[in-house]
């Protein structure tokens, strides 16, 4: 049985009553939400807020899960969403308070690199969120220009450029910083 | 595309974040736990109010009937009146029956 059916599996049994089996679906995908929400927000508080609301919603919404793409795509659009309703928020927050909030920026410099991951990590944290999600739908989690597009509803022109803009940016200071840690 | 930009781009495939929250999980739950028991009460509302619904049209052609029978030619105005105000009352239940639930 691939993943997909297994999930279809456990959809059905939720929507049959059995609460208690989307503890499987948190278990499986937290991390995978918590990476986008996290992209998108910077701050991992408000981040596992997004993904909290994100499976609530989901469960609410279940019925309405019509197998078009799988249930982790699905899932995908849904952090997205959550995630973007925050960060506006807050923007409207920044904007009327007139100070950035201090979890949402580097404050006290980059953190100790050791090794690639964390290196591409912070790179990913440093690039603007649209290009760091764009990156990680595409070379994280395989998706093609067309689902991206469909995922964050950008188009798919403008989903092509902040790929090839956010590529050529990462590869970049990703370079800048191994010169400078001597990686 | 230059292979070291390539292998670069490779390790974005290592870029997952963990959550790190022993209790998230269950946290998650509690609150599915409660949207599931508001969904179950809601439906028990639902299925009181159908019953409900049919026993007040039952009873609102019972009392035509009965205004019908009982004088045929001069129709008791209280009688009426009475059906009216049951149906009345029967489209008020139908129509809250019909508003989604909003969870809290």
């Amino acid at each position: 049985m691939n993943d997909d059916a297994i999930d279809c599996e456990y959809v059905r049994k939720v929507c049959d009553g059995d609460s208690e089996s989307f503890r499987f679906f948190i278990a499986k995908y937290k991390d995978v939400l918590f990476t986008y929400a996290c992209t998108i927000l910077v701050d991992r508080r408000l981040a596992e807020e997004a993904v909290q609301d994100a499976f609530l919603n989901a469960f609410r919404y279940l019925k309405s899960f019509k197998n078009k793409s799988s249930f982790k795509t699905w899932l995908i659009k849904i952090v997205i969403n959550e995630a973007n309703k925050k960060r506006k928020q807050i923007d409207t927050n920044i904007i009327l308070s007139g100070h950035i909030h201090e979890d949402l920026a580097w404050t006290s410099g980059p953190p100790e690199i050791n090794d690639d991951a964390q290196l591409i990590r912070y790179a990913l944290d440093k690039l603007d969120s649209d290009k760091s999600l764009a990156l990680r739908l595409f070379y994280l989690d395989e998706y093609s220009i067309k689902e991206i597009a469909q995922l964050t509803n950008w188009g798919i022109s403008k989903t092509k450029v902040t790929i090839h803009r956010a590529r050529k940016e990462i590869t970049q200071l990703v370079k800048a910083l191994q010169a400078k840690k001597g990686i | 595309m230059d292979p070291k930009d390539n292998e670069i781009l490779q390790l974005i495939s290592s870029s997952r974040i963990e959550m790190n929250d022993n209790y998230f999980e269950a946290k998650c739950m509690k609150f599915i736990k409660e949207q599931s028991d508001a969904d179950t009460s809601y439906s028990f509302l639902h299925k009181m109010s159908s019953w409900f619904y049919i026993v007040a049209i039952v009873i609102c052609f019972v009392l035509i009937a009965l205004g019908l029978f009982s004088s045929p030619g001069d129709m008791i105005p209280a009688v009426l009146l009475q059906a009216f105000a049951i149906g009345v009352a029967s489209y008020i239940i139908m129509s809250f029956k019909g508003r989604p639930h909003i969870p809290q």
